[in-house]
């Protein structure tokens, strides 16, 4: 369960932060006047849009594991080339 | 044998003559321009969708208008200002285009149309490639829209009229015809054309913008497209859905065009073959034909002929010219967030002209540097971009409706 929490964090967050926008907007909002009224609904269209882009960050735990594993890809064919290098210069 | 009488034998020709004078230049202008459109479009110089039939249409409209009664003039294409139910239905009958105007453009109908297309030829997995650059990037490429709508209150016009043209700026020909047809319906027809003209002309113009933004040697950046995750069909429908919703909740007015463009996007990834056919040819192009048709029929001289016109040009071109620096700084922005790793050009796929400004984005950094690739960085901005320009127009239309 707590594994696919974990997994579904990202989906989760952003649909909660977004409609937490939602809310600010359409509810906060209108009960308040002048600036207020302003200041809130700027907030909530922000956090809406805050909230798709959490939804949105969803594969970036997938896109840092394939950046680490490329990165280790090549920092071993690098060792390897190395290590074939200096066997090849050995007397 | 009788006088013959050329004028009463090519009606087309006495209504010219008896016009008013002003009205008559006007005709012989548009039908000029119409041939002009009609004949670039041919060339590939215009996009070709839109132009050639709303060149035929403009040309036509203005070179048919005929004696209606003994004393009106007019013609039997459309009437675009009849709103009273008897007339209504009467013309219903009588002009061609009109059920197509009433039942599919009046109502928006068309620009949803045109948006399930535009969702199903969509691939919502470049913004969840790169979200925060995607984002960053289509924000800027909205200085357009928030310039331009305090230059035009401005020069003169209402608010509702300043948001209709400022929304130009968002680069997205239906956003604009439903942001108009809402806010500035007396004046939605120049706006419409002014939005279509200026898209079609982004494709030979902002090449020239990016060459003198961008030097060539950032122009050649090669961006690391290694660490894409892949997107799974899922994911993308998830995605799609709570996108949908939030924004359908946060922009009531403006939710048949989320509606129609997630649903295309949610067709095209859950794979169901007879609807993405039917969506990306039949609708997309026959909706794309009447638009173009629709809209040349409704430059007839008296329709368009508005001393609002000049103003509307001026801005239409100003916002879009704004929108497009604006992509290219967001690009730099993120270049220099990522310390040289992103290329800058990229910035200018942030206005949403699905999917032509990101192929002038990818085209212009390969004539700096053949192995660079960039298009699916260029895409996801470029849809990020169909999203901040329905949530411009959305705040538009909901604050000043």
């Amino acid at each position: 369960m707590r594994k696919i929490l974990e997994r579904k964090m990202y989906w989760i967050t952003g649909a909660t932060v977004g409609l937490a926008g939602v809310a600010m907007v359409r509810l906060m909002a209108p009960t308040f006047g002048g600036t207020a009224k302003t200041v809130i609904a700027a907030s909530g269209y922000v956090l809406a849009l805050a909230g798709i882009l959490i939804a949105a960050l969803s594969t970036r735990d997938r896109a840092m594991m394939m950046q680490a594993q490329w990165r280790e890809a090549s920092d071993a064919s690098r060792q390897n080339d190395a290590r074939l290098g200096n066997e090849n210069n050995a007397p | 044998m009788p006088q013959l009488d050329i004028l009463s034998l090519f009606q087309g020709i006495a209504t010219m003559v008896h016009g008013v004078p002003m009205i008559t230049i006007g005709r012989i202008i548009l039908i000029t321009l119409g041939i002009a459109f009609v004949y670039l479009g041919v060339k590939g110089t215009l996009e070709p969708l839109i132009m050639i039939p709303m060149g035929i249409g403009m040309a036509a409209v203005n070179a048919g208008v005929l004696y209606l009664s003994a004393t009106t003039m007019g013609t039997i294409f459309i009437d675009p200002m009849v709103s009273e139910p008897a007339k209504l239905l009467d013309i219903l009958q009588i002009d061609f285009l009109q059920p197509i105007y009433t039942f599919t453009f009046s109502n928006g109908l068309i620009a949803c149309l045109v948006f399930m297309g535009i969702g199903v030829i969509t691939d919502v997995g470049y913004v969840m490639m790169a979200p925060f650059s995607s984002m960053i990037i289509a924000i800027f490429a909205e200085l357009g829209t928030i310039v331009t709508f305090p230059i035009a209150v401005w020069m003169g016009l209402t608010y509702k009229e300043a948001a209709s043209i400022a929304v130009v700026g968002g680069a997205d020909g239906p956003m604009v015809l439903f942001t108009s047809l809402i806010l500035a319906k007396d004046i939605f027809v120049p706006i419409t054309i002014v939005a279509y003209l200026y898209l079609s002309l982004t494709y030979g113009g902002y090449p020239y913008l990016i060459r003198l933004m961008v030097p060539k040697r950032l122009r050649g950046i090669k961006m690391n497209l290694k660490n894409i995750p892949k997107i799974t069909p899922g994911e993308k429908i998830t995605f799609s859905i709570i996108t949908c919703t939030i924004l359908c909740l946060l922009f009531p007015v403006a939710a048949p065009l989320f509606m129609s463009f997630f649903l295309g996007v949610v067709i095209k990834e859950s794979n169901v073959k007879p609807f993405i056919e039917f969506l990306e040819k039949t609708v997309l192009y026959g909706s794309t034909f009447f638009l173009g048709l629709l809209l040349g029929v409704l430059c007839e001289a008296n329709t368009i002929l508005n001393p609002k016109v000049l103003i509307l040009l001026v801005l239409g071109s100003l916002s879009l010219l704004i929108s497009g620096i604006g992509g290219i700084i967001g690009g730099y922005v993120m270049y220099f967030l990522t310390k040289g790793k992103f290329n800058p050009v990229v910035g200018i796929a942030g206005v949403s002209c699905i999917p032509t400004t990101a192929k002038v984005a990818q085209k212009e950094i390969q004539k700096a540097n053949m192995q660079a690739i960039v298009l699916p960085y260029a895409m996801g901005a470029n849809v990020s971009g169909v999203i901040t320009s329905a949530i411009l127009a959305g705040i538009f239309v909901t604050m000043l409706r």
